[in-house]
């Protein structure tokens, strides 16, 4: 029996093995802190869609005071998509701004700035409503399904904020 | 009893040998496997390097005094000090070792800084098909191209008013994302969490639109209609008595919780 090497084996296999261990490990601390460090480029655009769904002309001045100041709050040069989707009950907004010229003035200095107002073509469709029926909308702007279209955005990276 | 027979034959499987290690067997069970490994010495040197790499793991992640884990339940050990001591020190710089070397291939793989964007380079073109989709006019085919970049869309539906005009558009709204989803050859999850105001969508004798809501569960699999049970539970305290739900759907301990937990874990949330 050669007693003498055999207790030193074990030893040795432990200090390789934690060794590989460890190295394994510090590599996998590594590439976890890589992955969880990233931060996005300055120069990505900060993508947001409002969701209106209710037919509530107060909430509707509020939400549409709400994004000016989002606009007025983003450091001058700061890349801002936004877009506002007005779905079910919600599409009241346009058809309000056909007749009211406050909601109108106020909608139309947002399309000013870039923010676009889509329309759901489901909600049209069920409320028999035309695009005429609605403050200046586009055949590009109604989009088939409200909710697959907030899903699509939200994939794509939007941030979604429903007021 | 020798070896080659236990070897063969009445060898403990790893397993059970894991789990003798990790103290997991019953007193009585526990003496025979400690039996059975004493008859071999083979086993026995096995059984006591598995329990030392235990401990050196152990020792890795707390601060245990490590006196004890080389102490004297194994004679092949040294014991003491000196035995432990090297195998911690080289797995230090070991640690330190692995750490720099991993980040250096990552960094050099792309995954900091500079080479940030194409890693992410997918979502960019997805997003550049969103901004194209924008002046594509009508809009309906440019979705397809854009949901592409990913397999299923988990979409969590959250509603909590009791309008019954609102609850109706829900349910079109939810077979339009279905008929959209597979136009484009997309998988989709829905769940739809009801709590608050709009618990009728879902209760037994108060349901607006209880066939709708158990042919859509049956159309579509991969519909969840869940409901809150602590607004359940409010509700049965108010009437005096215990307050069903449809048989399609399902409890959820709460609907805000849900709503929270399924965001964190990379769901699609839309309030309607």
């Amino acid at each position: 029996m050669n007693r003498g090497t055999r207790a030193l084996r074990p030893g040795w296999h432990l200090l390789v093995g934690a060794f590989l261990l460890m190295l394994a490990a510090g590599a996998a601390t590594a590439l976890l802190f890589g992955t969880v460090a990233e931060a996005p480029a300055a120069d990505e655009p900060l993508r947001v869609v409002y969701h209106i769904n209710t037919d509530d002309p107060e909430l509707h001045l509020n939400a549409l005071r709400n994004l000016q100041n989002h606009i007025d709050g983003t450091p001058a040069g700061a890349p801002l998509e936004i877009k506002v989707l007005t779905h079910g009950s919600g599409i009241s907004l346009l058809q309000h701004a056909r007749t009211d010229p406050d909601l109108r003035s106020t909608v139309n200095t947002l399309r000013l700035q870039d923010v676009r107002f889509l329309v759901c073509g489901n909600t049209m469709e069920s409320r028999g409503l035309e695009r005429e029926d609605l403050h200046e909308v586009a055949e590009k702007d109604v989009v088939p399904s409200g909710l697959a279209e907030l899903t699509r955005l939200q994939r794509a990276g939007y941030t979604y904020i429903k007021p | 009893m020798s070896n080659e027979r236990l070897s063969a034959k009445n060898r403990p499987s790893e397993e059970i040998l894991n789990a003798f290690v990790d103290g997991e067997f019953s007193p009585e069970d526990r003496l025979y496997t400690l039996k059975t490994i004493a008859s071999s010495e083979h086993l026995s040197r096995e059984v006591c390097d598995m329990h030392q790499l235990k401990e050196l793991v152990n020792m890795a992640y707390e601060d245990v005094p490590a006196g004890r884990a080389s102490g004297g339940r194994c004679r092949l050990s040294r014991g003491g000090r000196s035995a432990w001591f090297p195998s911690v020190a080289a797995g230090v710089l070991a640690l330190v070792v692995g750490s720099l070397g991993g980040y250096e291939v990552t960094r050099d793989a792309g995954f900091f800084g500079d080479n940030h964007s194409a890693a992410t380079g997918q979502d960019a073109g997805a997003l550049a098909q969103v901004a194209a989709s924008d002046e594509a006019p009508g809009g309906a085919a440019a979705p397809q191209q854009v949901f592409s970049a990913t397999k299923t869309d988990q979409v969590l539906l959250h509603i909590n008013e009791g309008d019954k005009r609102a609850m109706a558009e829900l349910l079109d709204d939810i077979e339009s994302m279905y008929r959209e989803a597979a136009s484009v050859g997309r998988d989709l999850d829905v769940q739809v969490v009801v709590h608050n105001n709009a618990m009728d969508l879902l209760r037994a004798d108060s349901a607006p639109y209880p066939e709708r809501v158990a042919s859509m569960a049956q159309d579509y699999p991969t519909l969840r209609f869940t409901a809150c049970a602590q607004t359940l539970n409010r509700l049965a305290r108010e009437e005096g008595r215990s307050v069903d739900i449809l048989p399609q759907a399902e409890l959820i301990d709460s609907g805000v919780a849900e709503a929270a937990r399924r965001q964190a874990e990379g769901w699609i949330y839309i309030k309607v």
